[in-house]
């Protein structure tokens, strides 16, 4: 049997992970080092919702490392047929609504998964235009319409 | 977690982080949202400019690319990808502005040149471009033509990639490599051209090696390869008659649609992938063993391949692992009728002491030889713990393939095994 890590969620919910998964995480790979685990780690600030993609994620990732490693060496016909399908996997894995996406950065951020991290720095404003990044983040224009006009002028290739 | 997601909460790396992520125009046009935005764009640590895909009514390529190098604001420009075509992007430009940007203490720089039908058109990468003391990675693109007549310096370039680039000689080659004294991955592919005769690659340094290289025209000799720290070579095709290496530490290496490359440059390695032309291969001279192999992988894709097998085993004394690799498509009417399998004429060191696992993937129900192979490796093999042969999925209607995978699954499982505790397993992938 393979060592359990216990992550607690900001609502005191117990999630029970295989080490190697939690490893995916260089935030707990450093307190597992240094043996600060026992008991549990409570993560004030991942609630449930996003707890659980998380941990989908790392265990995907760990098995697809897995296979990997299995099959090192083998160069398919179709090349990495297993890379496009990771691939695949993650572009389903971030069609989520903006909050869960926005949580699931910054979890990535917080734990430091730089692959989970990248998906979805990529996916926030991907294929979003100015109103609706604005109104995605909240951002509140703070310009007269005589300085945005301005501002849109000095850059006008990037509004065509 | 965050109540509503208010951006303004994530600190600055994250933002620029993000913003590094999508399109540069898009990058620009946060510039509207707010005062706070207005100049954040100017910091976006990665640029990635396409002139295919550029459209505007208001200002050119060139001018757009200028625009943003000199309003960069800061200190340090992590990556500059730059993909062009001579269509909107002058040469004296692009020169320009790649300086420019090492000037920003650039780490990463990438260089597509586009190519357009019936233009025959080339970009010089010249000496005044090796002068990057910051960069850690170049990859260079198509008909990017490297001219360097004097060692350039990069001196803390890691990693290069020379995909489709052009050399005007050997000495451009030698050149552009020796400025870099810390190389540790470098990838080539390269197709016909007539102007190199030896593609040299002297870097102590050099850890990592692939080579793609299907150039077969006369001119070219072939590879010259001193790389004492190297670790991993990769060879997918080489169309050249002469290849010589000296990697003394060699730990890995993947060999495919090569012949004359399996030799004793490569008798340190611990894994070895051979995805080989069976029947041209020149084998080594005698003496020549395998001491380090632990893991071997075969390609079972053209006949010849149990010869290389049988020599392989009675070459590779402390063989762990062995991993056959079948056909990809197996076409229902094809056959290699006639073949005999030499067997090793005793049974070789690996299989009486080390070898622990035997892998056939995509192994093909209907080749007798096939089964003949197999038998023979489980009756020998003393030491083996697991036997594992897979095949694709049988579609339905495929009744006598069905038929036949058990009727030879009972004769393997029926073999008088040299290990008794070795474990066989048959599986769909």
């Amino acid at each position: 049997m393979s060592k359990k890590i216990i992550f607690e969620s900001s609502e005191g919910e117990s999630f029970e992970v295989d080490e190697a998964v939690a490893l995916e995480c260089q935030t707990i790979k450093n307190m597992i080092e240094d043996d600060c685990t026992d008991g549990g780690i409570p993560l004030a600030n991942v609630n449930s919702a996003t707890l659980t993609k998380v941990i989908d994620y790392c265990k995907k990732h760990v098995e697809a490392a897995a296979a990997a490693e299995a099959n090192a060496g083998d160069k398919d016909i179709y090349g990495a047929n297993k890379d496009i399908e990771l691939k695949t996997w993650d572009e389903e894995f971030v069609k989520v609504d903006q909050p869960l996406l926005f949580d699931l950065m910054l979890a990535a951020n917080f734990l430091i998964i730089p692959g989970l991290l990248d998906l979805t720095c990529k996916t926030m404003m991907r294929g979003k235009t100015v109103l609706q990044i604005r109104e995605i983040f909240h951002i509140k224009k703070d310009y007269t319409d005589a300085e945005e006009a301005e501002v849109r002028k000095e850059n006008a290739w990037a509004f065509e | 977690m965050a109540e509503e997601m208010n951006i303004g909460q994530l600190d600055e790396n994250l933002i620029l982080k993000i913003l590094s992520l999508v399109p540069i125009k898009t990058v620009v046009s946060t510039s509207v949202l707010s005062k706070e935005w207005q100049s954040r764009w100017k910091s976006v640590p990665k640029l990635k400019f396409n002139s295919e895909d550029y459209q505007s009514e208001h200002q050119t390529f060139s001018e757009t690319v200028y625009k943003y190098l000199l309003s960069y604001e800061a200190e340090v420009l992590d990556s500059f990808h730059l993909s062009f075509g001579s269509d909107k992007a002058d040469a004296v430009d692009v020169v320009h502005w790649i300086k420019t940007a090492f000037a920003l203490h650039l780490r990463t720089l990438v260089l597509e040149f586009l190519i357009y039908p019936y233009e025959v058109d080339e970009f010089i990468f010249t000496s005044s471009l090796c002068t990057c003391d910051t960069l850690v990675t170049l990859k260079l693109g198509s008909l990017i033509l490297v001219d360097i007549p004097a060692p350039g310096s990069m001196k803390s370039l890691k990693t290069l990639h020379l995909i489709h680039a052009f050399y005007t000689n050997d000495d451009s080659i030698c050149n552009l490599l020796s400025g870099c004294p810390r190389l540790e991955e470098l990838v080539v592919e390269r197709s016909c051209e007539y102007s190199v005769k030896f593609f040299t690659i002297k870097v102590p340094s050099l850890q990592i090696l692939k080579i793609y290289d299907d150039n077969d025209e006369d001119e070219f000799v072939g590879y010259v390869i001193d790389t004492p720290s190297l670790k991993y070579l990769e060879i997918g095709y080489l169309g050249c008659p002469q290849f010589s290496l000296n990697a003394p530490g060699l730990v890995a290496a993947y060999i495919g649609s090569v012949s004359n490359v399996i030799s004793e440059s490569l008798v340190s390695v611990r894994r070895l992938v051979l995805n080989v032309s069976t029947s041209m291969t020149i084998y080594p001279p005698t003496g020549c063993i395998f001491y380090q192999l632990v893991y071997l992988q075969i390609y079972t894709h053209e006949p010849g391949w149990y010869d290389l097998l049988t020599w392989m085993l009675e070459h590779s004394p402390k063989l762990q692992v062995l991993k056959l690799v079948g056909k990809y498509w197996i076409n229902p009417d094809y056959h290699v009728l006639g073949w005999e399998w030499n067997k090793p004429k005793s049974v070789p060191e690996c299989l009486l002491s080390h070898l622990e696992t035997f892998v056939w993937r995509r192994y093909d129900w209907k080749g007798e030889k096939e089964e003949e192979v197999a038998t023979y490796l489980l009756k020998n093999a003393r030491g083996l713990k697991n036997a594992t042969f897979s095949t694709g999925p049988i579609e339905p209607g495929q009744l006598d393939k069905l038929k036949q995978r058990c009727r030879t699954r009972k004769k393997l499982d029926g073999v008088l095994k040299a290990s008794n505790t070795c474990h066989l397993v048959f599986k769909f992938e």
